[in-house]
C-alpha cells in the first residue's frame, strides 16, 4: 500500500482525494444534508428559500440535500452492481481459463452472447422484467457487465495456467480448486482491482442512463440520473437543475476512471495506457 | 487461414442462436399482455383470445421459439404488433438515419480521436498532452444524455447554430451534426487514448530510432512508420465501438428526435412491441458479431502470428 | 366505455416526461377554428394560403379509424375522414356526411339522409354503401376493432361479433343516400357515439387495400385535408382538400411533426418552427410571465377527471370510512395552485364541467384533516399503526409530479404511501386484474355526454379493463345508470346523471382529484384559432396562418 501511494502521480492523488471526498459525502450525508431529501411541499415549488442552499425543485425538495444523498446511492449501486458482476465474471473466467478445452469453449460462447447484446437494450429489458428498484438496477447492470470481466479474467487465468508454479502444484497433487484459489486467483488480484475500479465508473454511468430513461430506481429516491431526468423539462427555465446532478455524475465517473487508470499503470504496467 | 476462418465461424453460429434464445426468454418474461396492448382497453375476452391465438401466444414456449427461429431463417422478422408493418421493412426504413448518424459520428471520432492521440503522443508530458488527456477523460466520463442536453441547450437553443430536432432529416446534414458529435465524442476519447499509447510504444521502437538516426524528417517518420503501425489496435477499437453506437443512438435519437433505429427501439420497448424489439436486438447482435468476425479475420490475415496464437489456444 | 386518453397513448417512445393529461395529444387537434366574422360557409375568402406547423407527441402509427385507440391518431383521422355527424366548435352536434336525420319515437331507429356529390380523396363518390361498409367493419370480428362497444347496441351486432352473421342486420342502406340504423333498446347518447373517430367513413371501393392495411399508409377519406407526405416518426403532411364538401379550409397545408419530448417542442416553438405549443406545468409559468407570450396563451377546459382509484373489493379500501378519510386528506386547491397554477377545478364527482350532469355543489369530501383522522381512528388506524398502501402509477415524470406530492402530503398526516411506478401496459394489466390496491389515473371523455363518465367507470359490468377499475359495485347505481340512458329528454337525463354522480361520491370509490385544463400557446402567425375540449372535434377548418 505504501509503495502504491508513493507511486501515485499528481493526477492520481487528485483522483484519490476525489474518491475519498465522495465517500465522505456518502457516509456523512445525514450530517451534511440540510433537509430531508425526499420531503416534498407544493408551496416550495422551484423556490429559493433560506435553508435550501441550492433552492428547491418542482416538488419542493431540497436540491442540495438530494445531491448529497445521491452520492450515497450512486456508490451503493455502483459497488453492488460491480461486485455482483465480478463474482459471476470471476467464476466463469477462472473456470474457463483454468479448465480450458470444451468448457472454455462453451463458457466463452456464452460470454460472447452477452457481449454481443446492445448492453443498454439488455439492461432496459431486464429492468422491465423485474420492475423498478435498486435490486433490479443492480441485477441489470451485473447481467450487462459480467461478460467483459469474465473475458479479461479468463485470459489472465489462461496465461497463469501454464505458469511453472501452477504446473508444479499440480504435479504435487494439489486439487484444482486449491490451485485456482491459492495460485491463480491471487495472481489475478491486481488485474481484478483495476477492472473493478474502472467498472464502477461504467456502472455509475449506466445507472444514470437507466434512471434518465425512467427505468432505474424509484424516482423518489435522490439519484443523480433521475434528477437530470426530472429537471429536463425545466431546463429552459432552470438549467442549473440539470447542471448540478450532471456535474456530480461527471465528477464521480472521472475520479474513478482516472484512479483506475493510475492503478493499472502501477499494478499492471504491461497494459499501460490502454483502457 | 481456412482453418482459422472455419473455427471462427463455428464459434459464431451457436452464439447467434443463444442470442435469439436470451432475447426471446427476456421478452417472454416482461409483464404486460401483448394481446391486450393490441386489442385496446375495452376488448372482450373473445377478442383477446383470438389475438393471442393469432400471435401464437398460447403455444408452449419451445414451440414459439422454434417457430420464431424458422421464421428468422426465412428472413421474416414478423410484423410490428402496433403498426402491423413488417419489422424488417421498418428497420430498413429507419436504418439510413442511424447509419448516417453513425457514419458522421464515426468520422468525428476518428478525426478527433486520432488527431488528439497523435498530438498527445508527440507532445508527451507537456501541457498539450495534458489538455488532450483531460479531454479524453472527460469525454469518456460524461454520460451521453448529459452531453446531449448540454449541446442542445448551448448550440441549438442559445446560439441557434443547429436545428434542435431532426425534422425532415433526410434532406440535409445539419440536424445530424449535434447528435453525431454527442455520439462520437465518447469514442473519440477512447480512440485518443489508444492512439496515444500505441504511438508512444511504436515511436520508442528500434526501427523508428533507426529511421530517425538516418535523418528522415520527423513528419515522415511519424506518418509513414509511426501512424501506420499504431493504427492496428485502432481498427479493433473502431470495430468494437460500432455496437456502442446502437446503444448510444437509443438516447441520442430520443433527445434529438431523429427517426432512426434507436428511437424505434425505445418506442417498441415502451409499447411492448415484441417483434420489433426482437428484430432490433437481433440486428444489433448480428452487426456486432459480423464486425467482430471481420475484424478478427482481418487481423489474422494481416498478422499470421496472431492467427497461430489464436489457433493454438482457442478461437475467441 | 370510452377509451381513456392516457391509456391510449402513453407509450410514447423515449419520452420521459410529459404531463399525464396531455400525454396523448398535443396540439393540432384542439384547434378548431373560430368563425370570427361569422362568415357563411359557402364563401371561402382565402385561397388556401399558409402552412400551419403543428406537432404530435407520438407517431400516429395506426390511421385505421376502426382500430385506433390513440388520440394522436384520432387527431390526424379527424382531418382526413368524416363521420355521419360531428361536434362543432361550440360542442353542438351537427350533420357532417349526413345532411339530416330522424329519430323514431321509440328511440330505436335512426335514419340518415346523406349529402350528395361527396368525393373521397381518391375520386370515388361517397354513397350509403360506404357508410354500411364502414360501420359493419367495426363489428367484423376479423378486423379486431377495440371499439366494437361503440355499436354494440345496434341490432344484429352481437351475432356479427360472434361470427354468426356476416353483416349487421340493423345497419341498412335504404337507397343510395339513405342509411338506417336500428338499436335493440333505446340509448339516448347514441348520436354522440356516432361522432367518434371509430365511425368515420372509409371508401368501400378500397376494401381490398383496407383489408391488408396498406390503405392506411396514406388513407383517403372525405375530410378537409388529405395526406400528401408521411415519414413515420418524423412528420405527416396534410394538404387542403379543394373538393371538400363543407366549408373549405383556409390553409394550404399543415405540417404535423412528431415530437415526443416536451422540452424539444418548447425549443422548436421558440426557434419559430412551430405555430403552437401545448403548455405544461414545466413551462407554463415561464411563458405566462413573458408579456410577448402571455397574450397568446389559451386555457381550454378539457373533458377529463384525474383520480386515485381504490380497489373497492379488498382491504383496507373495502371500508368506505378509509376511502372517505383519504379524500379528506388531499388539499386539492393547494396542489392545483402549485402544479397547475390554478388551471384546474377540484373534482367533486367524475363528471367534468361542460358535460351534462356536472354539478358544482360540494360532495362532503373536501379537505378536512380533523374529520379524516377521526374516520381513520374509527377504522382502526393511528400513528403507531399507520395506514400503509401501495399506489400504482405510470413510470413517467408527469405522474410523479402529482404522486410524489400526494405521498408527501399524506405522510404529514401519518398515512404511508409506497409508489409503484410501472410501465403503462404493465400498469393497465395490474389494475385490470385488481392487483393494484390504489392507482393514480385519469379519464378523458370520448363524447360529451355524462354517460361516458358514469357507465364505464362505475357500472359493475365494466369491472377491470372496461373502465370500472375501482371494482365498484352497487346494485342501485347499476340500475340508475341503466335507466338514465333511456331518457330521451336532455335536461331530464342530465338531472339523472347528476343524481348518480352524487350518489357514487357518497361511496367515495376514488379520491376525486381535479378536472385539469389544457393550455396552448400559439405563434403570432396564427389567427382564428379556436379550441374545443374534445380531441376529435377539430378539423382546422377556420384556422388561418399569415406568411
Amino acid at each position: 500500500m505504501k509503495t502504491f501511494l508513493r507511486n501515485l502521480t499528481f493526477v492520481g492523488w487528485l483522483s484519490f482525494i476525489g474518491i475519498i471526498l465522495v465517500f465522505m459525502v456518502a457516509i456523512f450525508a445525514p450530517i451534511l444534508a440540510t433537509n430531508d431529501p425526499m420531503e416534498t411541499d407544493p408551496l416550495r415549488r422551484l423556490s429559493q428559500e433560506e435553508g435550501f442552499p441550492l433552492g428547491c425543485d418542482q416538488l419542493g425538495q431540497c436540491v442540495y440535500s438530494r445531491l448529497i444523498y445521491g452520492a450515497r446511492l450512486s456508490l451503493i449501486i455502483g459497488f453492488s452492481a460491480r461486485l455482483s458482476a465480478l463474482f459471476i465474471g470471476l467464476a466463469v473466467g477462472l473456470a474457463a481459463g483454468y479448465a480450458g478445452g470444451w468448457l472454455d469453449w462453451f463458457l466463452m460462447r456464452i460470454v460472447d452472447m452477452f457481449l454481443a447484446f446492445p448492453s443498454l437494450l439488455l439492461a432496459i429489458a431486464v429492468s422491465m422484467v423485474m420492475g423498478s428498484g435498486i435490486k433490479t438496477v443492480v441485477f441489470a447492470l451485473a447481467i450487462v457487465g459480467w461478460a467483459e470481466m469474465a473475458r479479461i479474467i479468463r485470459s489472465a487465468a489462461l496465461e497463469l495456467r501454464s505458469a511453472e508454479y501452477v504446473i508444479a502444484a499440480r504435479t504435487l497433487g494439489a486439487s484444482h480448486l486449491r490451485i485456482v484459489l491459492t495460485h491463480i486467483l491471487p495472481n489475478c488480484l491486481p488485474l481484478i482491482t483495476v477492472i473493478f475500479t474502472m467498472g464502477i465508473a461504467t456502472a455509475v454511468l449506466s445507472e444514470a442512463s437507466l434512471s434518465f430513461l425512467g427505468l432505474g430506481v424509484d424516482p423518489s429516491l435522490p439519484t443523480w440520473g433521475g434528477m437530470v431526468a426530472s429537471a429536463k423539462d425545466y431546463m429552459l427555465r432552470r438549467p442549473e437543475l440539470v447542471a448540478y446532478p450532471g456535474l456530480c455524475i461527471a465528477f464521480l465517473v472521472i475520479v474513478f476512471n482516472v484512479f483506475g487508470d493510475e492503478l493499472r499503470d502501477i499494478l499492471d504496467p504491461s497494459r499501460k495506457g490502454n483502457w | 487461414m481456412l482453418e482459422f476462418t472455419i473455427r471462427r465461424l463455428s464459434a459464431t453460429i451457436p452464439v447467434l442462436i443463444g442470442i435469439l434464445l436470451i432475447a426471446f426468454i427476456v421478452l417472454y418474461m416482461i409483464p404486460g399482455d401483448p394481446a391486450q396492448t393490441i386489442a385496446g382497453p375495452r376488448a372482450d375476452a373473445a377478442t383477446l383470445a383470438r389475438i393471442s391465438e393469432e400471435m401464437g401466444l398460447n403455444q408452449p414456449l419451445y414451440q414459439r421459439f422454434s417457430s420464431y427461429l424458422s421464421r428468422i431463417y426465412h428472413g421474416n422478422l414478423g410484423d410490428s404488433a402496433v403498426s402491423g408493418k413488417p419489422v424488417l421493412e421498418s428497420v430498413i426504413e429507419k436504418l439510413p438515419y442511424t447509419l448516417k448518424l453513425a457514419a458522421i459520428a464515426m468520422t468525428f471520432s476518428i478525426v478527433l480521436g486520432i488527431l488528439a492521440g497523435i498530438i498527445s503522443a508527440i507532445t508527451q508530458g507537456r501541457w498539450l498532452d495534458r489538455v488532450c488527456t483531460v479531454f479524453s477523460v472527460t469525454g469518456i466520463s460524461i454520460p451521453v444524455f448529459l452531453s446531449g442536453l448540454v449541446f442542445l441547450y448551448v448550440f441549438a437553443v442559445k446560439f441557434r447554430w443547429f436545428p434542435t430536432s431532426g425534422f425532415r432529416a433526410d434532406n440535409t446534414l445539419m440536424p445530424f451534426i449535434l447528435p453525431a458529435f454527442t455520439l462520437g465524442i465518447r469514442s473519440a476519447a477512447f480512440l485518443a487514448r489508444i492512439v496515444r499509447s500505441s504511438m508512444i510504444e511504436v515511436l520508442n521502437q528500434d526501427f523508428i530510432r533507426t529511421a530517425r538516426a538516418k535523418g528522415l524528417s520527423p513528419a515522415r517518420i511519424l506518418f509513414k512508420h509511426g501512424l501506420v503501425n499504431a493504427l492496428i489496435p485502432v481498427i479493433t477499437v473502431i470495430g468494437l465501438d460500432l455496437s456502442s453506437y446502437l446503444n448510444g443512438s437509443v438516447i441520442v435519437e430520443t433527445i434529438f428526435d431523429l427517426p432512426g433505429i434507436g428511437r424505434f427501439a425505445m418506442d417498441a420497448i415502451l409499447q411492448r412491441d415484441y417483434p420489433v424489439i426482437q428484430g432490433i436486438v437481433l440486428l444489433g447482435a448480428l452487426v456486432f458479431i459480423l464486425v467482430n468476425l471481420v475484424v478478427d479475420l482481418l487481423y489474422a490475415w494481416i498478422n499470421p502470428k496472431i492467427r497461430d496464437e489464436m489457433l493454438g489456444k482457442t478461437a475467441r | 366505455m370510452p377509451i381513456n386518453r392516457e391509456e391510449i397513448k402513453l407509450y410514447q417512445g423515449g419520452n420521459m416526461k410529459r404531463f399525464l393529461f396531455s400525454t396523448a395529444f398535443v396540439c393540432v387537434m384542439f384547434l378548431t377554428a373560430s368563425l370570427l366574422f361569422n362568415s357563411p360557409a359557402e364563401t371561402n375568402p382565402s385561397s388556401y394560403k399558409g402552412v400551419f406547423s403543428g406537432y404530435l407527441s407520438s407517431e400516429p402509427s395506426n390511421l385505421d379509424p376502426a382500430r385506433g385507440v390513440d388520440v394522436n391518431e384520432a387527431s390526424i383521422q379527424a382531418k382526413i375522414f368524416d363521420g355521419l355527424v360531428r361536434y362543432d366548435e361550440k360542442m353542438k352536434l351537427v350533420g357532417n356526411l349526413a345532411d339530416s336525420w330522424t329519430v323514431a319515437a321509440d328511440g330505436k331507429e335512426f335514419v340518415f339522409r346523406l349529402k350528395q356529390n361527396v368525393f373521397f380523396h381518391n375520386g370515388q363518390v361517397m354513397t350509403a354503401s360506404d357508410v354500411v361498409y364502414s360501420l359493419n367493419r367495426i363489428l367484423d370480428p376479423t378486423v379486431g376493432s377495440p371499439r366494437t362497444w361503440v355499436l354494440e347496441k345496434v341490432e344484429g351486432a352481437a351475432e356479427c361479433l360472434r361470427g354468426e352473421a356476416s353483416t349487421v342486420s340493423g345497419i341498412t342502406a335504404l337507397d343510395d343516400y339513405t342509411v338506417s340504423i336500428k338499436l335493440i333498446a333505446p340509448f339516448a347518447p347514441f348520436m354522440s357515439l356516432l361522432s367518434m373517430p371509430a365511425c368515420y367513413i372509409l371508401p368501400s371501393g378500397n376494401a381490398h387495400e383496407i383489408a391488408d392495411r396498406s390503405f392506411f399508409e396514406k388513407p383517403a377519406g372525405t375530410g378537409p385535408f388529405k395526406i400528401t407526405d408521411r415519414v413515420r416518426d418524423s412528420f405527416v403532411k396534410l394538404t387542403a382538400n379543394k373538393n371538400y364538401h363543407g366549408q373549405k379550409p383556409h390553409l394550404a397545408s399543415m405540417d404535423i411533426r412528431i415530437i415526443p419530448e416536451n422540452m424539444k417542442a418548447e425549443m422548436e416553438f421558440e426557434s419559430g418552427n412551430l405555430d403552437m405549443l401545448q403548455l405544461y406545468p414545466a413551462n407554463y409559468e415561464r411563458f405566462k410571465a413573458d408579456p410577448d407570450f402571455s397574450s397568446r396563451i389559451t386555457d381550454v377546459p378539457s373533458l377529463n377527471v384525474f383520480y386515485v382509484g381504490f380497489n373497492n373489493q379488498v382491504a383496507p379500501f373495502d371500508d368506505a370510512r378509509v376511502r372517505r378519510a383519504l379524500n379528506m386528506l388531499v388539499d386539492r386547491e393547494k396542489i392545483i395552485k402549485a402544479v397547475y397554477q390554478g388551471r384546474a377545478i377540484p373534482a367533486n364527482g367524475s363528471i367534468p364541467p361542460g358535460i351534462s350532469g356536472y354539478n358544482k355543489d360540494q360532495n362532503g369530501l373536501e379537505y378536512n384533516p380533523e374529520e379524516a383522522k377521526r374516520l381513520l381512528k374509527e377504522a382502526g388506524y393511528s400513528i403507531s399503526k399507520p395506514l400503509t398502501f401501495d399506489l400504482y402509477q405510470r413510470s413517467a415524470q408527469s405522474a410523479f409530479e402529482i404522486t410524489r406530492l400526494l405521498q408527501g402530503e399524506f405522510k404529514k398526516h401519518g398515512v404511508v404511501i409506497n409508489l409503484k411506478p410501472m410501465e403503462w401496459s404493465a400498469l393497465k394489466d395490474a389494475v385490470s386484474k385488481g392487483e393494484a390496491p390504489a392507482f393514480y389515473m385519469s379519464w378523458f371523455g370520448d363524447y360529451p355526454d355524462g354517460e361516458n363518465f358514469l357507465f364505464p367507470l362505475f357500472h359493475s359490468s365494466n369491472w377491470g379493463a372496461g373502465g370500472n377499475r375501482a371494482r365498484f359495485k352497487n346494485d342501485d347505481i347499476d340500475h340508475m345508470i341503466e335507466e338514465s340512458v333511456k331518457i330521451q329528454d336532455n335536461a331530464r337525463r342530465a338531472e339523472a346523471y347528476d343524481r348518480i354522480n352524487r350518489k357514487v361520491a357518497e361511496h367515495a370509490p376514488w379520491i376525486y382529484l381535479w378536472h385539469a385544463s389544457e393550455s396552448y400557446l400559439t405563434s403570432s402567425k396564427v389567427n382564428n384559432m379556436d379550441f374545443t375540449p374534445m380531441f376529435f372535434c377539430d378539423n382546422a377548418l377556420t384556422l388561418t396562418v399569415n406568411d
